[in-house]
């Protein structure tokens, strides 16, 4: 209960609105207890004979209490929504912000799923506590205060007496929640079961049929189905019992009321008008009674989700772990890099390790090596997305750690290996890289030198064509090419290519490495890359192997040193051969 | 940036009377219970209805007859049909349950056992989770549709009837009165169903094009960083996130409406009630005992009629389920001969002729392939990435229909066997091992009726005896999910006993490409030699082993047969297998 506490700061903005909502709500509650009284006068008067109005004016009283009743539930209800819904967007825009300062590493162990789920579910699960939760809690503790104290003013022995049945009722509704509980349990788990069958069914589909399992599968599932049956109707059977027994303690308290107060009619202690409020007011009662159980369960449920979103909402953020204090950022785009040693995760092998180079301020740099050499995790750490475990990457003289990430990046254009694009417009997939707003005289000019320029034909829409999800509409090398227009738009000091030419084919490929020098301009520039065919465009080439730099030099010298490279390059050779057939 | 794109997904959908017709054929076989159901409830709403006449008898007799005794009678009455309340809605809420449970169950066990027999093709176009919520979640809305859905409706709707019977058995004037404001109330309950789904959906739009755009976010998060987008991101994540607190406080705004108005209109009905009741006493045409069970039966009334309306939407979801189940049984299957031949002698002869296929039937995967293995042979499919060689196995074993020429198996082309039939020639070992989760033993036995000294003489001669003596429980030993608990190199041992369990005439090999423990890999090469020998094999390989010690080589090249030949041949060719020898095997190892 403690988790609740922690919605406090997220209530305050909205006290006065609570304080409105609140206020009405517990008004209309008065009102509902009020009006049997009305009743009561009415038969009471009915009865002896004096009615001192006519029976109209008790009519109008009793609709009146109701419209002011039903204006005043209206207008609080709805305030204490509002309210709740407010707080729902505050906490889910401040999950969803921190969520994109937190490092990748974050994100590296945790499934999107699950935190799609706490951004959708679990903040739904927080505004119930916030909204329907505290209004009837308040409501029907009000009511059964309200409704106490107008029953024992009737008649204190009625009141007892007629009260214990829904005594009852709490003390075996919070017996039974609890075995209904296991209960539900017990369903989800078979729930689980059956769905796995099924899953794994599904997902094995090829073995299934080739080893003619489909009776035995429908046997394996037929018995998951009913064990899930079967947990369902033994719940039913305990949520029945639970729903029969309410009926029946309600009734009772009915039947309590009708012996009692008759009894109590016949000896003249009780007017007819009392036993008549009496049986409304304890028709009154047994709604919180019934309400309360489920009042409990949306506040253990939110609880729990309060204490998930507390969870991602304590994690350390990006900037945080850097400690970083330099904003200006790097203006030449010189890198050197000095004993670094790079592990994603403790139990494994080292990505990087030892690594010493340097490139210039201006120079064209292609990296190249087997797949896991360290290339891509090179650029993940230049872009700060995770810290080195030893030594330092120093950018313009300055350790990559000390610039704050927002400066860090602002001068580095990365293109990734699988270019990710959004469901939006090229034209704002291709923005989206640019620093500040540009004009579409930039942005043409980075469509025509990613060779984008002559696919447009292809969209109805040119530029405005939206791409669909994460670009499922483009063939791989067109989304390259929009990632490789973003990485231009930019005109960052140090431009990243992580083999971002891969589905491009040669010819074109060749085009965009030309254009290159227009954007270039004197930037640095590393092409992590897998073909040989552009080593003639760059100025060194740098060779990784197991997280070692191995080789360097230019093309020519590494072939003829019979080395690494020289093997790499034979072995495309031998592939694209073999590829041409 | 442009804001957050919605999209319309369907869950709900108007009524459709085949469908539902359709539905009410599943509820046949169970009439007996839900017959029993509906006597129940009618008792259980009858005897309801008798607490407002008992408490009328009360009032107008014993109690002002000052008859004491009288009065406990009926108490003792009252208190018998309290029990009997119980009893029966109990009783109400477990069969309505039992029989929902049951049609569930039978329509969700024929859902599966559909699916078992629908083309690969209908599973390589339908993701796997959309599967599972056909059996699941779909099955779950149709019982929804039974219990809440129609029992519920059929009970609100006797209630009502009831109810108005008993009102007009006690004084037709106020029941008049309180039918007059009973426009009112559809009125409002219409207005109300109308908005609150108008309202909800837009919000569920808006809810679902948050989520999409949260998705895409997380997906691309390091672009995100990489470019310094947070803010822009944060601003249509905002956008998005106020459409939908705008909308469902719409949403709100119609159901703070709702329940405070049906109280009004059912105050209107008893400040009538009390208006007419209480004339009626002064002028002695109505009694006490009328006049209060009246007004208990006023506030009745209302239930019905309220539930009636939230049951609308239970019933509309299940309308889209249902079609969606429908839908699977009635997906075509996998097409079977009429008349299978009766299956040839087992040799384990295999011949494509002239065979060509594809997917999709654009690309070509396979063109005009012809070969032929004889019984005992060894044949190894060798090929780039994309040649075809995978898809030669799934058409041997009828896994697709292959759209031009014909394969032959034991001298019967393959569409007149009976798939199972021809299935049960064949020993297949996947290049990604599915392993189900539960016991080692259930893996490699496969439902099938195999003794356990044969199951280990199938672990030993692939040596996945080693595999059963690491582990303590040897066959009990429980796999986790997807078989995690042990190395991908066990994996592949025992899907080889699992394959060669069954005695097939023909072993197919998918070889998997994945890293194996140097250990691992020597038990697998050493099964590799003793499984190949006199047994017709056809392998896809990627060990050097593997195709040196191969009968013929087949070598793929873009879905066409390229070369074929030994090892030997084949390298003196200096062809296509020469290079790729070279590449795949550059030391001359594997």
């Amino acid at each position: 209960m403690r988790s609740l506490l922690k919605l406090l700061p997220y209530m305050k903005p909205y006290r006065s609105r609570y304080a409105f909502g609140l206020f009405l709500v517990l008004i209309g509650v008065m009102l509902a207890v009020i009006s049997p009284l009305v009743i009561k006068a009415a038969i009471d008067g009915l009865q002896k004979g004096d009615l001192a109005r006519p029976i109209f004016h008790f009519s109008l009283a009793l609709l009146l209490i109701g419209l002011a009743r039903g204006v005043l539930m209206f207008k609080g209800r709805f305030t204490l929504i509002a309210a709740s819904r407010s707080i729902e967007y505050d906490i889910r825009s401040a999950l969803y912000r921190k969520l994109l300062s937190l490092p990748p590493s974050f994100f590296d162990r945790s499934a999107t799923g699950d935190l799609e789920s706490r951004v959708i579910n679990d903040v739904e699960g927080i505004r119930m506590v916030c909204g329907i939760a505290i209004m009837l809690s308040l409501s029907s503790g009000l009511m059964t205060v309200l409704s106490l104290v107008a029953m024992f003013s009737i008649d204190a022995t009625l009141a007892s007496l007629s009260i214990v049945p829904l005594g009852l009722i709490s003390l075996f509704t919070s017996l039974l929640t609890k075995r209904i509980y296991q209960e539900s349990e017990i369903v989800q788990k078979r729930l689980a079961e059956m769905t796995t069958v099924a899953q794994e069914n599904f997902t094995g589909v090829r073995v299934v049929r080739a080893f003619v399992q489909e009776e035995t599968e429908v046997d394996k599932f037929r018995a998951a189905a009913r064990a899930y049956v079967n947990a369902n109707l033994k719940l039913s059977l305990t949520r029945g019992a639970t729903w029969g027994m309410m009926t029946l303690l309600i009734e009772a308290g009915v039947g309590v009321v009708l012996l009692v107060g008759g009894l109590g009619i016949l000896n003249g202690r009780l007017t007819l008008g009392e036993f008549t409020a009496f049986t409304a007011y304890q028709f009154m009662l047994s709604w919180p009674v019934i309400a309360m159980g489920w009042v409990i369960t949306l506040i253990q449920r939110g609880a729990a989700c309060i204490d998930r979103i507390s969870l991602i909402l304590e994690e350390p953020e990006e900037e945080v772990l850097g400690s970083a204090s330099r904003n200006t950022p790097p203006k030449k785009g010189e890198i050197v890099i000095k004993n670094l040693t790079f592990r994603y995760t403790k139990d494994r092998l080292p990505a990087l390790k030892d690594l010493s180079l340097t490139i210039r301020a201006g120079e064209r740099v292609a990296i190249v090596g087997r797949t896991g050499a360290g290339k891509s995790t090179l650029l993940q750490l230049l872009l700060g997305h995770y810290r080195p475990d030893n030594g330092t990457i120093f950018l313009d003289d300055h350790d990559v750690n000390d610039y704050t990430r927002r400066a860090l990046r602002e001068e580095i254009g990365i293109v990734p290996q699988d270019a990710f694009l959004f469901s939006d417009s090229l034209a704002a997939n291709i923005k989206f890289g640019a620093k500040s707003e540009v004009s579409s005289d930039a942005l043409d000019r980075a469509v025509e030198s990613s060779r984008l320029a002559a696919d447009l034909t292809q969209f109805p829409q040119g530029l405005e064509q939206i791409v669909g999800e994460r670009g499922i509409t483009l063939s791989g090398g067109q989304k390259q090419r929009t990632a490789i227009a973003r990485a231009f738009i930019r005109e960052p000091r140090i431009l990243l290519l992580d083999d971002a030419l891969a589905s491009v084919d040669v010819h074109t490929e060749n085009e965009i490495l030309e254009r290159l020098d227009e954007h270039l301009n004197g930037r640095s520039c590393l092409i992590v890359t897998h073909r040989f065919s552009i080593v003639s465009k760059v100025d060194r080439i740098l060779v990784l192997d197991e997280g070692k730099l191995v080789e360097e030099g230019r093309h020519d010298d590494l072939v003829n040193a019979g080395g690494l490279y020289a093997q790499l390059v034979k072995r495309q050779q031998l592939e694209e051969s073999l590829k041409l057939g | 940036m442009s804001t957050i794109q919605e999209e319309e997904e369907l869950i709900e959908k108007p009524y459709d009377w085949g469908l539902f017709k359709r539905f009410l054929g599943y509820m046949h076989p169970h009439r007996p219970v839900v017959l029993i159901l509906v006597l129940v409830m009618l008792a259980g709403i009858t005897i309801d209805l008798a607490a407002p006449f008992l408490i009328r008898m009360a009032i107008d007799g014993p109690v002002a007859a000052k008859d004491v005794d009288g009065l406990k009678r009926l108490a003792g009455f009252f208190f018998i049909l309290v029990l009997l309340s119980g009893t029966l809605k109990a009783a109400q809420h477990y069969i309505s349950n039992l029989a929902g449970q049951r049609i569930l169950f039978d329509l969700r066990i024929q859902v599966f056992a559909r699916l078992q027999h629908l083309p690969i093709s209908y599973y390589d176009k339908t993701p796997v989770g959309r599967l599972l919520t056909r059996v699941t979640g779909d099955v779950e809305n149709l019982a929804e549709l039974f219990t809440s859905g129609l029992v519920g409706m059929l009970g609100n709707l006797l209630s009502l009837v009831l109810i108005v019977i008993a009102m007009i058995i006690i004084d037709p004037t106020m029941t008049l009165l309180t039918m007059a404001v009973m426009p009112l109330a559809i009125l409002m309950t219409i207005q109300f169903r109308l908005h609150a789904r108008k309202t909800y959906r837009a919000a569920r739009r808006s809810i679902a094009a948050v989520t999409a755009y949260l998705n895409e976010c997380l997906s691309g998060i390091k672009t995100i960083q990489a470019f310094n987008r947070q803010e822009s991101c944060m601003q249509r994540f905002d956008e998005g996130a106020a459409l939908y607190r705008t909308r469902s406080i719409h949403a709100g705004y119609i159901y703070s409406f709702f329940w405070p108005g049906i109280e009004l209109i059912t105050t209107m009905a008893v400040a009538l009630v009390l208006w007419q009741g209480g004339n009626g006493i002064l002028a002695k045409t109505t009694t006490f005992g009328s006049f209060i069970a009246f007004w208990y039966l006023v506030r009745k009334f209302f239930e019905p009629i309220q539930e009636l309306a939230e049951k609308y939407n239970i019933l509309q979801a299940a309308m889209a389920s249902a079609e969606r189940i429908f839908e699977i049984l009635d997906a075509p299957t996998s097409p079977a001969p009429e008349k299978p031949d009766a299956p040839p002698e087992a040799r384990g002869a295999i011949e494509f002729q002239n065979v060509s296929f594809s997917y999709d039937g654009n690309t070509p995967v396979l063109k005009n392939v012809s070969f032929t293995v004889k019984p005992g042979e060894t044949v190894a499919l060798v090929g780039y990435t994309g040649a075809g060689k995978t898809s030669v196995l799934s058409l041997l074993l009828r896994l697709y229909e292959l759209q031009e020429g014909r394969i032959l198996v034991d001298g019967v082309d393959v569409r007149d066997w009976d798939p199972r039939t021809l299935r049960k020639r064949f020993g297949m070992v996947f290049q990604d091992v599915f392993l189900f989760s539960g016991t080692v033993e259930e893996n490699v036995r496969l439902g099938r009726t195999l003794t356990r000294e044969h199951l280990d003489s199938a672990a030993k001669l692939v040596n996945a005896d080693r595999v059963l003596n690491r582990l303590p429980e040897r066959w009990s030993h429980q796999l986790q999910e997807r078989g995690a608990s042990i190395s991908s190199g066990e994996r592949q041992l025992l899907s080889f006993a699992r394959a060669l369990a069954g005695e097939p005439s023909v072993l197919i090999l998918d070889e998997a490409t994945a890293n194996i423990d140097a250990e691992t890999e020597g038990l697998i090469q050493d099964a590799l030699e003793r499984i190949l020998v006199e047994r017709t094999s056809i392998v896809v390989a990627h060990r050097l082993s593997t195709v040196r010690k191969a009968d013929k080589i087949l070598m793929f090249h873009k879905g066409e047969l390229r070369e074929e030949g030994s090892h030997e041949e084949l390298v003196a060719q200096q062809g296509l297998y020469e290079k790729l020898h070279r590449l795949q095997f550059p030391n001359g190892k594997n």
